[in-house]
């Protein structure tokens, strides 16, 4: 008998009976973990790295075609990467052959008092411009209304988060965040779009996400999933970056001063992490205070400094309610004396609270 | 439901899990959940840890199959993911403990030597790190590169751990005649 086999025979106790049984109620209760699985064997990594860079020049080569022959509209249903632009702008064409951003760590510690007992339930409608070069200013069509109203979830009381449909019809504003009203973390997010739909599921830890993509004349129907771990385990609360309306749910909760700042992070898509980072960080920071002027009317004001890596925007958040006031996001295109700044600018229009539900 | 087409091959049983359907998934746990068991026992030490590691693994199936490229046998790679996550386990554990010896002194999760006999007992008081790679090189025939892949260590250092495991059983063993 060699040595090996010695170890091998040494007794391993049986697992209780009920592991299946509590398997099978972590799975029907909606827990998710995500596995590690394994890379490919050591020895097929050259192959691999092969492949990979074949998959890469083909990838280029699709990716000019795709780009030199994108129809009109067809960028639109690109996700809008960042949280602080907000009401979802359009990403410039090119946005295809732009470097993926990296994953950041968040410059400030992770926000974790928040006072969740300030968010009111209630319709907010903004309005919004574009402006490029300071010159031209054009709208970014019909005014939008997010809605929040207290619910339930699966037991727990929750903020339902949706956009009410513009005049345009368009799905895009019809999306719906289910938001913890005690931690403000996101439980469920559902996004219908032109030709697809996404719905994420978020856990404790994890995220699972589903991408149902509609059969076309030329393609059959798709489902994507995805999971990742989330990058932050805890309570503290946490953003969709597809959603226009978590990040106005959140500011109402904080509790701002002149000194404060904090980070949180943003969820993005799951499936689409080899285009975009699955989590961003963004970082906010007050700096100053402003009376404002906007068409729903003169609110004293927080300033407070979004930033999502590079990217930049400026928030104003009033003071009593913290209600997103105006919101002022700065971008750029192009090179020399092709350049061209672009200015998006959010302004609330109208603002309609309804009867809130007492704190849980 | 029988799960026995997924020994071998990608039967219509691992579809169903992947589904998410529960019976697959009990079928799946019947044909392999007591050796996935016995390596994470083998690898944590712990009864509660190894029903821990099983469990997890199992939740996490369905969409992790999602990932499972099909290519050698289904048994290995599902060792392969329970090995990982016992793995991330055992480093959870020892980050615990050093807290624990922070704040209360000489505090372990692992019973007295002498309460075990043996072999067992002997595997049993090599530190973590050291019974990781005897486990999976002597017990459940990991190469060293497959070693070094899942501690996420060098090769060498593999070799080197495996000479360390076995010189202290072999002293532990005449120690304890």
């Amino acid at each position: 008998m060699t040595w090996q086999d010695e170890l091998r025979k040494i007794p391993a106790p049986e697992p209780s009976q009920d592991l299946l049984e509590r398997i099978l109620a972590s799975r029907a209760a909606g827990r998710r973990v995500v596995l590690r699985v394994p890379a490919r064997s050591v020895g097929s990594r050259r192959t691999v790295r092969y492949t990979a860079a074949a998959a890469t020049l083909a990838g280029v080569a699709w990716l000019g075609w795709t780009v030199l022959t994108t129809r009109p509209g067809v960028e639109s249903e690109l996700p809008p990467v960042w949280a602080i632009g907000g009401m979802p702008f359009i990403p410039s064409t090119a946005f295809g052959q732009e470097r993926v951003p990296p994953t950041r760590s968040p410059r400030y510690p992770l926000i974790a008092q928040i006072q969740p007992t300030r968010v009111r339930a209630g319709r907010w409608t903004y309005e919004g411009t574009t402006t490029a070069d300071g010159v031209f200013t054009t709208s970014q069509g019909p005014p939008r209304t997010i809605v929040i109203a207290a619910g339930n979830f699966e037991g727990l009381p929750i903020w339902v988060a949706s956009g009410s449909p513009d005049a345009s019809g368009s799905p895009e504003m019809l999306d719906t965040v289910l938001v913890d009203r005690v931690t403000l973390r996101p439980l469920r997010y559902v996004r219908p779009m032109r030709h697809a739909r996404l719905v994420q599921h978020f856990s404790h830890d994890s995220i699972d996400e589903l991408l149902y993509v509609e059969p076309s004349p030329k393609a059959r129907e798709r489902t994507l999933r995805g999971a990742a771990l989330l990058p932050d385990v805890g309570v503290g609360p946490m953003l969709v970056s597809w959603s226009p309306h978590s990040l106005e749910l959140l500011v109402q909760a904080l509790p701002l001063n002149r000194d404060w700042r904090g980070s949180v992070y943003s969820a993005n898509w799951v499936t689409m992490a080899t285009r975009f980072p699955t989590f961003t960080a963004l970082d906010l920071r007050v700096t100053g205070s402003e009376r404002v002027t906007v068409p729903a009317g003169t609110f004293d004001c927080w300033r407070l400094e979004a930033r999502e890596g590079d990217d930049k925007a400026m928030l104003w958040v009033s003071r009593d309610h913290g209600w997103l006031v105006m919101r002022r996001h700065t971008s750029s295109d192009g090179s020399g004396k092709w350049r061209t700044e672009w200015v998006n600018e959010t302004r609330l229009v109208a603002v309609d609270t309804l009867p809130t539900p007492p704190a849980p | 439901m029988s799960a026995a087409p997924v020994g071998e091959g990608f039967g219509a049983s691992v579809d169903a899990v992947r589904a998410g359907s529960p019976d697959a998934l009990a079928a799946l746990y019947g044909e392999y959940g007591r050796a996935l068991y016995r390596l994470a026992y083998r690898l944590t030490g712990t009864r509660e840890d190894a029903e821990d590691v099983v469990h997890d693994v199992f939740v996490g199936l369905p969409e992790a199959l999602g990932r499972y490229e099909e290519r050698g046998r289904f048994a290995s790679w599902l060792k392969r993911v329970t090995a990982r996550v016992a793995l991330m386990r055992l480093r959870a554990r020892n980050r615990r403990r050093e807290v624990a010896l922070d704040s209360a002194a000489g505090e372990t999760e692992q019973p007295a030597p002498s309460e075990r006999d043996g072999l067992e007992a002997a595997v049993n008081t090599l530190p973590d790190h050291l019974r990781a790679v005897l486990v999976l090189k002597e017990i459940e025939g990991y190469a060293h590169a497959e070693i070094a892949e899942l501690l996420g260590i060098s090769e060498g250092a593999s070799r080197v751990r495996l000479t360390r495991a076995l010189k202290r059983l072999r002293n532990e063993l005449e120690s304890g005649r």
